[in-house]
Formats: C-alpha cells, structure tokens, sequence
C-alpha cells in the first residue's frame, strides 16, 4: 500500500530524474527502571522522501502526510530547490533496477503494550528483588522505494529488543538480545543472567591502569568493530583520505584471526534486502584472515570508481557516502570459559560504555567499562573491579587476537547499526584510568 | 491544531485517563551540507503530529501519530490509556505530579531575520565561497560548512487547563577545514565542531558569525597542525577556550544534575549520578570559583523557551553556588519528590516523543578579566580549544575529552601549536581545582544541538553560557 504515493510522485514527475523513498515505523517501546515500567510508548509515524536531479542538481524534500495536495506541494518545492542548487558532477543517473532476493520479514501483529507489559514483569521477577531496568521494544519498519528508472520496492524489517541492567548496589550486570518473536527471548534465563553479574560484582577494588590481557564479551566486541566501521570501509571515507584503509588494502592490519565482513546474507543479520538507493545487499569481505581487502560502494561512488555497488547507499545525496550495513567479525573455535580458563592474568569485560574516536586513522577510541568487569587471575574470575577508562588502536587490539568465541551474537551500539560478533581474548589492551 | 488537540484530550479522560497532556507540533527543518564548494546534502523537512501522555491506574502511558485524522486521533488517545493500564501491571505506586498552575498564553521568540525568508541561494552561495577560501590553502584537501533552520509550532492543552501555543525559530552554522598529509588528518572548525553555533534566532546568527571572514584562519591552523608536534603526556595547568568549558559543563555538570537521573530512571541507556538526592546543600562539586545556573530565560540561548513540555514556565535556578551543589534539574513527577514545583526543563523531541529532563542553558557564570589576563597569569600551561571527542562513565565521573587545537603557554604567553590534545580527570576534582574563569566580555552560550537521551532517543537543543577558565594540575596527553 505504500507504493501508492510513490508511483503517483514519479508519474506526477515525468520526464525527470525522480526517486521517492519511504520508511514507515510502528513501535512500542517499553522501558523500566527501579524494578516498574515508568516510560511506555507507542508510536506511528512515516516519513516520505522526494528526490528530483534536474541536470545534476538535485533538489529533495521530506514530509510525513500523505495527502494529495501534500504529496504535490512537496514535488513542487524539491523541483525549486533542485533549481537553486548547484549541479553535482559526480552525478551518474539514477540506478536501475537489478534482481533481488528479499526475506521480507512478517509483520509483527499481535504484539500488544500489554504483552510487553507482562514479559517485562517476567524479567523482573525472576531478578529475586535486585533493581531492574531496561526497555523491550518491538517494532515494525516497512521502507518502500520507488524511482523514474523502474525500481519498484518494498521490504519489511521486524524486531524485538530487550536491553537490561541489573543493579545490586555498587554493581550491576547486562544483558542484551535481539530476536524476531517475543518468543525467542529467554526473559526468565537473561534476568538470571544479569542478577547473577550483579551479585557477583558487589564491592569492586580499584586495579591500576596499564596494558592488560582482555576477555571480551560479545556487547564490548561489538563496540570495538561498531567504531571501526566507522572509521573507514566506505569508499568516500577512503578517497577523501580520511580512511584508516589509506595505503593498508592488500596488506596485514590485524591478527590472522580476525576476519570481518559486511554480511547482509547471514542468517542472523537484520537488515532490509536492499539499500536506500533499492539495488541489492551484498556480502563484501573487509578483512580476510588479517588482510585488508575491501572497499563498500553506493552506486555514485561505483560509478566514480569503476567498481560494483555493494547495495551500501545511505539516503541519497548525503555527506557521509557508502557505510557497512551488517559488520559481522567472523566466528573462531573458543568458549568464554576457555578463553578465562587460559588466562593467566586479565581482565573480564561485559560491555563499554559512552565510547568516541581519538584518532580516526590510527582506530583509537576512548571509552569505559561498564556492568560487569571482573579480574581474571589463574584462568578463574577472582575480584570484581571498578570500572576502567581505555585508550586504545582498535587495529593494536585486533593485532593481539588470541582466541576468538564459536558463537555470533548480535551486539547494539548506541546510534549505530548492530553488528554480529564473537567474544575476543585480546593479549594487549590499554586502560589509561579508572573511575570511583 | 486545537481541534485535535481536544479531541484527543477529551477521548483520553473519557476513556479513564485521570491526567492527560496533549502536544501538536508542526515543523520544518532546513539543512545545507556543502563539501570543497559542492552541496552534498540538502534536508527540507516538514512534518506534523500529535503526542497524547496520559496517567491511568496511576501509570504513564504515551502514544503518538503522524496520521491525524479523527479516526487516527481518538485510536490514538485510546491507546494512550491502554498502554497506562498495561504499564500499571508494574506499578509499585502512583504516579503524583508536582503542582502546576493553569496558564493560557502564547510565546514566541525574538528573531530578526526569519532564515526561512531568506534564498537558499544565498545560503548555499555563502557555504560554498566559505569551502572555496578554504580549500586554497595548502593541504586543506575537504572543506566543509553547514547551516540548520528549525521553525516550530507547538500547541500544549493538559487536563488542568493549561493550553499554551510556542512558536521557535532556531538557526546554527559553521564550517570546517581538515588538513591532510601522509596519513595524518587534522581538523579545525568555526565558531564550533560538530555544526558550529546554535541559538534560538533568525539568520542574523548566520551574518553576525561571519563565516568568510573566519575561514582563511582556521584553514591555516588546520594545515599548521599536521606539522606540530603532539601535545605533551604530563600533569599541568589547563585553560580551556569557552566552546570546551560548554561541553565540560554538559557532561560533567548538566547530565548528572538530572534528577531522573539521579533516581535511576536512566540507569540501563544513559547511567545514573554520583550525585545522590542527599547531596544538595552539601557536595562540595568544586571550587568557590564555580557558580552554575539553568537558565531558560536567557534571549537567544538554544536551550530557551516560554515554557516546557509540561507547561512549566521557563526559569532561572541555581545549581551550584561557590562551589556547592544546590539545586537539581527537575519535572512535574520528580520535583513530587522533593516536595517542591518543578524548574520547569521537561522537554520532547517533537511530538512522537515523551518529555522528560533535559537540559535548558546551563551556565558557568562569569568570572572577571579576559583570556588574555587568564594566559598572561600562567606560567607554564596548555590552552585547548574546540571540542574533538568526549566520553565520561555512567555515574558522570571519569571523563576525557579531546579538542582540535592547542597552544603551548610559557611564561603568560601562547607558544608552540600541539596537536591531538585531551584531557582527563574525575568530575569533582578537576572543578575544585578551577581557580580562574573569565568575566562577561568572554561570556558566551554555546548552543548543543545534538544531546542524546532516552528510549526512544531523543536528541534536545540545549546551551551553556561560559567563558573560558583554568584549571590546575590536570592529566594531559593521554595516550
């Protein structure tokens, strides 16, 4: 049903180069702290975009009704905007359409505030009175796109999330998932999970700062190459010469086992079945056994250089150029209980928190630990310790891989898209301070 | 707008709300992205909606939607109430808001130039010259600049009484050059990183902060810093310019005086405080030197407004007083608590979202003398200047920041350029060891347009009026 408005934009339209693109969100967001539900929200909402390039200069307007007299003022304005705008160069056209493989997701229908409502106060009472917080939420996302070359789609995208901290008074534990039902998730197992983190983390020592072996669960994994896709995949990123992927393509960047590739077709991977400019998602190998290989494209920036799209397109036009989707950081052989077991002297991270980049060419971020960090001496967990502030070269990091976990899970990073990854033991990780 | 809004009222408490606050927004939003003087991105956005917040069985529920027909908009009020009534499920005790008086006005701020009457050829034009003049000077290899418009209608009804209309023009801008040699990158930026200046004004901001004027500097500095030397690993005395002591202030002082915060209703996103609901009138949060205020009232400021999303008026309070904590930033819900009104910095990012704590303009207020007084009273020192990067922890204590640029001081003067500087301490620490903060002539807010918060997230307008300050026996060059 929403390809309705976008076929009358591009008829309307004729005769120009025209894209419309639609993203529609049904969500309700449940959220708890304090061991209640205090914030619940629903929400419906869409958003249409308009894209008309008349000679190269483009011209685009957003709007969220879809009224006739709407749909015409907003055609009518990105037509005047596109003439005021200077023409882009680099303007290749707009794609064409190209055969694809969608998994379309169903729609969510029988979620209710209420189901939410029962399946959060599961989770809380199976964390045997220790504070609770956290948000489950579900959504629904159908994206519809439609252009004056012939591409015609329309893909939906549902999910169900739970995040959660659990606090015992100085300490706290986390848990996180991500699934396509209510069902799949384990509330009763997660809560456990996170209380017994928590109970496990009460009156934390302070360890010096230095140069540590790491355990790193799956959500701190996640992290690490959440900000390293940042950094550097996308092939604008790497011809403006801001890419940590400058003069390494081809060569070794990290351990021979780290393998990270952008992997739409995984099972686990979310995502839609194609990009914001609707040509199809591939899998594209980053980094293989250690060695920097590839590049993602959008369709300007294949063009430009004589590559392939990737289907990695961000709405058009935008500043930021082609971004990995779909990071996955391949998995290896080990457990999280071999990896303590066959530590001698390290440290345990559950997750990082409130992390940015250092320096964007070296891979440095700076973040903390937070939920959960624990001292790892003669391969048992011995001591909760304080939270740890780190300053450290992702690709350093990755260079000191010991061992990476057999099973992917799939990691959130606030702002940015979630990747699939493993735990990591990483011999050689810096923690630059400590907090209180 | 009315209409709906009443309708929705009116469906809510018929359908078992006992508090119902309703919000109809309309806005538009116009941002130019120009990159070494080609537009790159060009956002108009216009949209409307209806937010519906009510209580019932004495829990929260919120719906929104973008479909206002009659139809949609009593599902909507409904579901409202149905999401309250499941929230209860939950409920250890009732929601009590803090009073509030019945208010019936309008609002709307002062602006000069309104941006949205202004050509986007002239708009463009100026981004693209500002990219241009850039561009020329050696091994600045991008140029960016960047304008925002925010043009924003809101009418506010609640079951008390109150209905409130706002409308709010806001408009930031600014440009940055990256110098770029043999895998270094170096950035400056003008007046501020991350979009330059933000305030709730006309497109008067955009010609008083002239953009072409700044731009041959900053994209020297830009090229001087790939040949400077880093900024050294030591302890040692710290001014930071006023675009740095904003975000310092933000981080480390406006997050962790949210009293949601401080009750742990952020716990699992954002993180809780150090601060506890005991500490006001006691924590020692820094030195005597230290004087913070919210103020919403400040003209121009981009967290000012008439009043908040819970038809609070704006206000002017004390946080922290020759050093000491205060005050709290407060709601109708967590003010109850206290068993006072609220200060009145409940905010939503537009209609599809509830509102909740944030920050308005929180201030460092001013000290005396000039920057100039300030370096010439150091011996031996760094001053830093725009923010690069930031990270603090969940309870807002350990924080580092990085910003573009930094000078050498020796001896009351501005040496050598460094690069890559930051900077790292424990929040109450580092402002106790503040001993010097520059008077009103220095005195600036700094608009942040981007704060993060919540679940959803939302991002909040908010600003810090500061000056520049120093700062004792502080670790630098954290590496």
């Amino acid at each position: 049903m929403y390809l309705d408005p976008l076929t009358y934009i591009i008829d309307k339209a004729r005769g120009i180069d025209t894209e419309c693109l639609l993203i529609a969100n049904k969500r309700i967001l449940t959220r708890f702290a304090n061991s209640y539900i205090h914030q619940n929200v629903s929400v419906d909402d869409i958003e249409l975009s308009i894209r008309v390039v008349l000679d190269g200069r483009n011209g685009k307007v957003s709007i969220n009704q879809l009224s006739k007299d709407t749909l015409d003022s907003a055609l009518s304005r990105a037509i005047e905007i596109a003439r005021l705008t200077p023409p882009d160069p680099d303007y290749y056209g707009l794609p064409t359409p190209v055969s694809l493989d969608m998994k379309k997701d169903h729609l969510i229908e029988d979620i209710t505030p209420e189901s939410l409502a029962r399946k959060v106060k599961e989770f809380i009472d199976a964390t045997d009175n220790l504070n609770a917080s956290g948000a489950l939420e579900a959504s629904n996302i159908t994206i519809a796109l439609v252009n004056s070359n012939g591409i015609s789609l329309e893909d939906n995208l549902s999910m169900i999330s739970l995040e959660a901290v659990v606090q015992d008074g100085d300490s706290s534990g986390y848990v996180y998932s991500m699934e396509k039902t209510l069902e799949d998730i384990d509330f009763v197992s997660l809560a456990k999970i996170a209380s017994d983190k928590a109970r496990k983390g009460r009156n934390p020592v302070e360890l010096s700062p230095g140069c540590y072996t790491v355990v790193l669960e799956p959500q701190a994994v996640g992290t690490l190459v959440s900000f390293l896709g940042l950094m550097g995949f996308g092939a604008k990123q790497f011809i403006e010469g801001r890419s940590f992927l400058v003069g390494k393509l081809g060569e070794k960047i990290t351990s021979d086992l780290i393998s990270i590739w952008d992997y739409p077709s995984h099972p686990k991977s979310i995502g839609f079945g194609f990009d914001f400019e609707g040509l199809p998602r591939k899998d594209v190998v980053l980094i293989d056994r250690g060695t920097a290989k590839n590049l993602v494209y959008d369709f300007k920036y294949s063009k430009k250089l004589g590559k392939e799209s990737t289907g990695n397109a961000l709405p058009q036009p935008n500043t930021d150029g082609p971004i990995p989707f779909n990071l996955t950081l391949l998995p290896g052989g080990s457990s999280l209980e071999e990896m303590i077991a066959s530590t001698e002297k390290g440290v345990l991270v559950t997750r990082f928190h409130y992390t940015n980049i250092v320096d964007p060419i070296k891979t440095v971020i700076t973040g903390m630990t937070r939920d959960g960090t624990f001292l790892i001496e003669d391969g048992e967990i011995t001591t909760p310790i304080k939270n740890m502030r780190f300053t450290q070269s992702i690709l350093d990091a990755f260079s000191s891989t010991e061992l990476v976990g057999k099973d992917l899970y799939i990691a959130g990073e606030h702002f940015i898209y979630p990747t699939l990854v493993p735990a990591l033991k990483l011999n050689s990780f810096q923690f630059t301070g400590v907090t209180r | 707008m009315k209409e709906i809004a009443y309708m929705a009222l009116n469906t809510a408490l018929e359908y078992g709300a006992t508090f119902c606050e309703v919000r109809v927004i309309k806005s538009r939003r116009q941002g130019i992205e120009v990159k070494n003087g080609l537009v790159e991105s060009l956002i108009d956005r216009v949209e409307e909606g209806i937010g519906i917040r009510v209580i019932t069985n004495g829990s929260w529920g919120f719906a929104g939607t973008s479909f206002l027909d009659t139809e949609n908009v009593i599902r909507t009020a409904k579901k409202a109430v149905d999401i309250a009534r499941a929230s209860s499920l939950t409920r250890k005790r009732n929601v009590e808001l803090a009073p509030s008086k019945k208010i019936i006005t309008t609002w709307n701020n002062h602006v000069r130039i309104n941006p949205f009457e202004v050509s986007l050829d002239k708009k463009v034009s100026l981004l693209i010259e500002a990219t241009k003049i850039m561009t020329r000077v050696k091994d600045v290899k991008i140029a960016e600049g960047s304008m925002d418009f925010w043009d924003t209608e809101k009418l506010f009804i609640n079951s008390e009484g109150t209905e409130i209309l706002q409308h709010i023009i806001e408009s930031g801008g600014g440009i940055s050059a990256y110098g770029i040699r043999e895998g270094d990158v170096q950035r400056r930026s003008y007046p501020n990183s991350f979009g330059g200046q933000y305030e709730t004004r006309g497109y008067e901001l955009i010609e008083e902060i002239d953009l072409l004027g700044n731009a041959q500097r900053i994209a020297e500095e830009a090229s001087a810093l790939l040949d400077a030397p880093e900024c050294p690993s030591t302890v040692t005395t710290l001014i930071l310019d006023g675009s740095q002591v904003a975000l310092q202030v933000h981080e480390s002082i406006g997050h962790p005086t949210e009293l949601d915060r401080i009750l742990g209703m952020e716990a699992s996103y954002a993180g809780t405080s150090f601060i506890s609901i005991n500490d006001r009138g006691r924590l020692r949060y820094g030195s005597k030197l230290m004087n913070i205020t919210a103020d919403a009232t400040l003209p121009g400021g981009l967290g000012s407004f008439g009043y908040d999303d819970e038809g609070v008026p704006a206000q002017r309070v004390d946080i922290v007083k020759e050093g000491i904590l205060v005050g709290f930033l407060t709601n109708r819900e967590t003010a109850f608590v206290l068993g006072e009104a609220s200060n009145g910095t409940c905010r939503a990012d537009g209609w599809k979202n509830i509102p909740l704590i944030r920050m308005t303009n929180i201030n460092l207020e001013p000290g005396v003398g000039t920057l100039e007084d300030l370096i010439k009273d150091t011996e031996d020192g760094i001053f830093m200047s725009t923010n690069k990067s930031w990270s603090i922890d969940d309870k807002r204590l350990n924080f580092q920041f990085g910003t573009e640029i930094a000078w050498e001081i020796k001896n009351g003067k501005l040496t050598r350029i460094l690069k890559n500087p930051n900077y790292t301490g424990i929040t109450p620490e580092f402002w106790d060891s503040l001993d010097g903060v520059c008077g009103s002539s220095e005195w600036k807010i700094w608009g942040v347009p981007n704060c993060g918060k919540g679940q959803p997230s939302q991002l909040a307008h908010v600003g810090h009026g500061t000056s520049p300050a120093r700062f004792r026996n502080v670790r630098v060059g954290v590496r």
